[in-house]
């Protein structure tokens, strides 16, 4: 579902990544951790096609997402700390604004559909500048599985959340990981990213130094390790 | 869904977004119209009762508020999309990123007809100038002045869209840029109001065209690169 190869981005004289390689099946859930600068969310916007990579080479589901940004963008849903809402439209008309812009078809069902999974049905029709950051960030959760994504990027999704819409939230990744619904998520949280992932990596001064299944790795023994790369 | 039809689809579902968000706020709007009014009452207090002299310098008073006004407008359009990284989020389901150029584009358009709209009837008021006797050849200079203004403001807020000092950088970068547009449309309404025929101010029309069509391309051009990080 996602490969890189050589992936190295330059921000002027600052080097963001350097050289990352990555393979992912299909369906996979890899957290990524890495401490404040290590380049997790460059790499990040480099597979959401919002930033262009210096050097490598990036394919999602078979296209080169530099070439074919236009066939890989309807593939993937972006969740960050940032909700890319409009806080003068009201729930509905975010998604019904994202919706047309996917083309959806059949999209006041699909509206109403995702709003029930986030809980927000009953504020449906409420400014988003109304809301709380929690709720702001649930409808966010709504956006991004609008259109059905086949890759989920998850970017230090956690931010803002309170504790039920973490539950939610986690529920969701489960949901989605058993529709085969490919997820990176960016973390510096060990514990929660070891709770949902199935592939954990450690990503340090941009590059990928770790990376190991996370079925029976235990939090202490992986702070460990985290500790050993990170310091 | 062919190419075309995305794009037009995307395209309208941005217009659509901007002006019910503005339609509610009115945040755009407001700002650029009084602005617009205080350019032109300060001018009429300056240049005192001389009708003749006021006549001479009104389509300059109106086409300094137009650019000025624009700023305005970019800026906010600007913070909306800053706000909330929306911009971002716009990028994602971009099939054809510039359909986010011709929509920007478009709602500047929108926002500058109506501040026209609105401050004519007081310019002729303030000016004593008779607009309705040109009303069609003014038209197609405002119509043609106000694209280029939106073509290039728009592409300048987008430039400035992450930059630090962007209040700064944006008039900086547009209005210097839009001075020969500017110039050829001062020209062109003066000799309008002035009672010339359309056909006189062929040159200056040509020349807002050539502004319109040299920016409009380039920009189409580039704008994939403006927009990515």
């Amino acid at each position: 579902m996602v490969h890189l190869k050589g992936v190295v981005k330059h921000f002027g004289i600052i080097t963001a990544l350097r050289g990352i390689d990555l393979e992912l099946k299909r369906g996979c859930c890899l957290g990524i951790f890495g401490p404040n600068g290590a380049g997790k969310t460059t790499l990040l916007k480099i597979l959401a096609t919002l930033a262009r990579p210096s050097a490598g080479t990036v394919h999602i589901a078979g296209y080169d997402a530099v070439q074919e940004g236009e066939k890989v963008r309807p593939l993937l849903g972006v969740l960050s700390h940032r909700t890319f809402l409009y806080g003068h439209l009201t729930a509905y008309e975010n998604l019904q604004f994202y919706g047309r812009m996917f083309g959806l078809k059949k999209l006041a069902e699909r509206i109403t559909e995702v709003l029930q999974v986030v809980d927000l049905v009953t504020y449906a029709h409420q400014l988003v500048r109304t809301y709380s950051r929690g709720m702001q960030q649930r409808l966010a959760i709504a956006r991004a599985i609008l259109h059905y994504p086949k890759l989920l990027l998850l970017d230090e999704p956690h931010t803002g959340l309170d504790k039920h819409a973490v539950n939610r939230l986690h529920d969701l990744i489960a949901y989605l990981h058993t529709e085969s619904c490919t997820i990176i998520m960016s973390t510096h949280d060990l514990h929660r990213g070891l709770d949902i992932c199935d592939e954990i990596a450690i990503q340090c001064r941009g590059k990928i130094v770790h990376r190991s299944l996370s079925l029976g790795t235990d939090v202490k023994e992986f702070e460990q390790i985290y500790s050993a790369y990170v310091g | 869904m062919s190419g075309s039809k995305i794009f037009l689809q995307q395209v309208l579902a941005l217009l659509a977004k901007d002006l019910k968000t503005e339609w509610r706020t009115r945040e755009i709007f407001t700002s650029m119209f009084v602005f617009a009014v205080l350019v032109i009452v300060v001018f009429n207090f300056a240049i005192g009762a001389d009708t003749e002299l006021i006549r001479q310098v009104a389509s300059g008073v109106i086409w300094i508020a137009l650019s000025f006004a624009s700023v305005l407008g970019l800026q906010r359009t600007g913070q909306m999309e800053s706000e909330e990284d929306s911009l971002q989020g716009v990028l994602l389901a971009l099939h054809d990123r510039s359909a986010l150029f011709i929509a920007k584009m478009l709602a500047q358009m929108v926002y500058l007809l109506v501040v026209v709209l609105c401050t004519l009837p007081i310019c002729s008021i303030w000016f004593h100038i008779d607009f309705i006797a040109c009303i069609g050849e003014l038209g197609i200079v405002f119509m043609l002045g106000i694209l280029g203004l939106s073509i290039v403001g728009t592409l300048f807020a987008m430039i400035t869209l992450h930059m630090r000092a962007r209040e700064v950088m944006l008039p900086m970068l547009f209005l210097p840029v839009s001075v020969p547009l500017t110039i050829a449309s001062v020209y062109a309404t003066a000799q309008l109001i002035a009672g010339m025929p359309l056909r006189d101010i062929a040159d200056y029309i040509s020349l807002i065209g050539v502004f319109d069509i040299v920016f409009f391309t380039l920009v189409l051009l580039v704008f994939d690169h403006i927009v990515e990080e």
